[in-house]
């Protein structure tokens, strides 16, 4: 029952979980009342979520009284009351299997929880401090990449999904310590704990068989979860990642948007190379064409990368040349459903 | 039996409250309302009103009408203007007592405390969270949030109508054979309601909706 909870939190859908004596009731992914006789609210969820009866789901037509006002923060305590539960860094959710659509909606419940922790995918990791992703790392064809590349490619290719709830700390001291990471010899790994704890330092060791992090020379994680570290850091095999924190880490800056949108943007992008390609010269051309495959997947710099065409486009060809193919290069902006692109995107093209 | 206090104004939403709280719930029933100054003092007779006929333990009316003398509101103001329901639907009303409800509600959670009342209901509804920002599930999720710091004793506050309309409200009321003619929603005060205040309007769509013309 916890696991079609959890799928209907993350969902954000509307279910009733009937058991032979009581009810709960989740409204687009909030769990807002459970019932168990003369039991109303938390008391009556708690018992409810620990009754070993049979259960079944219908969706919830009725919004029920809301008898649980408590929210995400105070409830996952108690509803995900996982074995060996430790506030610096616990497994919340395991292999969770998202289409694409259902991964944009998590990726909403993220930041709407301000949930702060770990997402781990095979060949990479995103690191969130309350909802804000701070670290991002994708393996790609064995190539590590880093920020909003390794973001979008993570929402994008995300496959199943291991989900770590961890404290605020672990998260920054890990993303400010991977700004700049090294890689070391299992040997260095004692000497580098000692000059964690002796110095006070903030860090990170990573290695297959550990992830450690040091907060002001505490030992504040110390997990043999070998999931995590083989699943996130694949390539780093017999060696060990080593990193001290120091520069704070900034927020990621990348827009999230649907399939159909990309897939629009992507049409305008290849119809701009197509367009504004006979115009812009050989050598630029060959120098886009090269660095396509990851422009297409990041919206931002396929933005960046029609408004240099333009702006050469404009030297070359002249406004008037500019003018003439409008129509066709701007087609289809005005169906694009987020509205952040949309406006960049008109912006792009308004001066034309 | 399981103790409970129900913040009652006397309006439609917190005397449904009142009553699902009692018949539904079975709780034992404590009432609190407040003299805050309000135009429309004469809430506080139908909450008196009301408080009997359910049958509570203990109903305190508590008077904080030094609130007029700090807090700006039309509410507050019988020279004010009061808005029209069309105007009080564009973000913040002029309706809006600054920070009414959480002094409320801090006031109901010492009285709470004291008398060892572990929850605290309080009548907020889905029509009212674009104007006042103090009745939506965030709010009600992060006072909550603090009260989890108290050691010592843990209360909890508890809105059963955060996602209902009001006409959700009525019907549930009407099940639970609430005498909807001792309320009093009217903004303005005096001894009729007037028809055309937000708090009127909101009423009689409200009871439009379920079939029913009651002033």
């Amino acid at each position: 029952m916890l696991s079609e909870i959890q799928k209907a939190i993350i969902k954000r859908s509307s279910i009733r979980i009937i058991l032979p004596d009581g009810e709960i009731d989740i409204l687009k992914g909030r769990i807002v009342n459970a019932e168990k006789g003369d039991k109303y609210g938390e008391e009556a969820l708690l018992e409810l979520i620990n009754s070993k009866g049979e259960w079944r789901i219908e969706p919830l037509e009725h919004t029920p009284p809301t008898t649980i006002t408590e929210g995400w923060l105070i409830l996952k305590d108690r509803i995900f009351p996982s074995k060996g539960y430790n506030e610096n860094f616990s497994l919340l959710f395991s292999k969770l299997d998202f289409d694409r659509e259902e991964l944009f909606k998590f990726m909403n419940w993220v930041k709407n929880t301000r949930f702060t922790g770990f997402l781990v995918s095979t060949g990479g990791l995103l690191a969130f401090s309350e909802g804000e992703p701070m670290y991002a790392r994708a393996l790609v064809q064995g190539s590590v990449y880093t920020g909003s590349d390794a973001f979008l490619h993570l929402v994008n290719y995300a496959g199943e999904l291991d989900v770590y709830i961890a404290s605020q700390s672990a998260v920054m001291v890990f993303s400010s310590a991977m700004l700049n990471p090294s890689t070391m010899e299992p040997s260095e790994i004692q000497r580098m704990r000692l000059r964690f704890a002796e110095e006070g330092e903030s860090g990170i060791i990573i290695t297959h068989e550990r992830l450690e992090i040091f907060d002001d020379g505490l030992r504040i994680v110390n997990s043999t979860d070998t999931s995590f570290t083989t699943r996130a850091f694949p390539d780093i095999e017999r060696k060990a990642i080593v990193g001290i924190a120091g520069q704070e880490p900034r927020p990621i800056r990348a827009m999230l948007i649907s399939t159909e949108d990309i897939k629009l943007l992507q049409d305008i992008y290849d119809r701009s190379l197509k367009i504004l390609g006979g115009k812009i010269g050989k050598e630029m051309l060959e120098s886009i064409i090269e660095e396509n495959e990851n422009t297409r997947k990041d919206p931002d710099r396929m933005i960046a990368t029609m408004r240099t065409m333009l702006e050469r486009a404009k030297d070359i060809g002249g406004k008037a040349w500019l003018k003439k193919h409008r129509d066709e290069l701007t087609d289809g902006i005005e169906q694009i459903k987020n509205e952040e692109l949309r406006k960049k995107l008109e912006k792009l093209f308004e001066g034309i | 039996m399981r103790r409970a206090l129900v913040l009652l104004s006397g309006g439609i939403d917190s005397t449904t409250l009142l009553h699902y709280v009692k018949k539904t719930l079975r709780r034992e029933v404590y009432a609190i309302s407040f003299n805050y100054g309000q135009r429309h003092s004469r809430e506080l007779e139908m909450a008196k009103w009301q408080a009997k006929e359910v049958g509570v333990v203990e109903h305190r009316i508590v008077d904080i009408s030094f609130l007029k003398d700090l807090a700006v509101s039309a509410l507050l103001d019988e020279k004010a203007q009061l808005p029209s329901w069309e105007e009080a639907q564009q973000g913040t009303p002029s309706t809006y007592v600054p920070n009414r409800n959480m002094i409320l509600l801090s006031i109901a959670i010492s009285y709470a405390e004291s008398r060892r009342i572990p929850e605290i209901y309080y009548g907020a509804q889905r029509q009212d969270y674009s104007g006042y920002w103090d009745t939506r599930p965030e709010f009600i999720e992060a006072m909550n949030r603090v009260l989890k710091l108290n050691p010592d004793f843990q209360i909890q506050i508890i809105a059963p109508f955060v996602n209902y309309r009001k006409a959700d409200i009525v019907r549930l009321g009407l099940k639970l054979g609430v005498n909807y003619e001792m309320t009093w929603s009217c903004y303005r005060g005096g001894d009729e309601p007037c028809g055309v205040c937000p708090s009127c309007v909101d009423r009689e769509k409200a009871f439009k909706e379920v079939g029913l013309h009651v002033k």
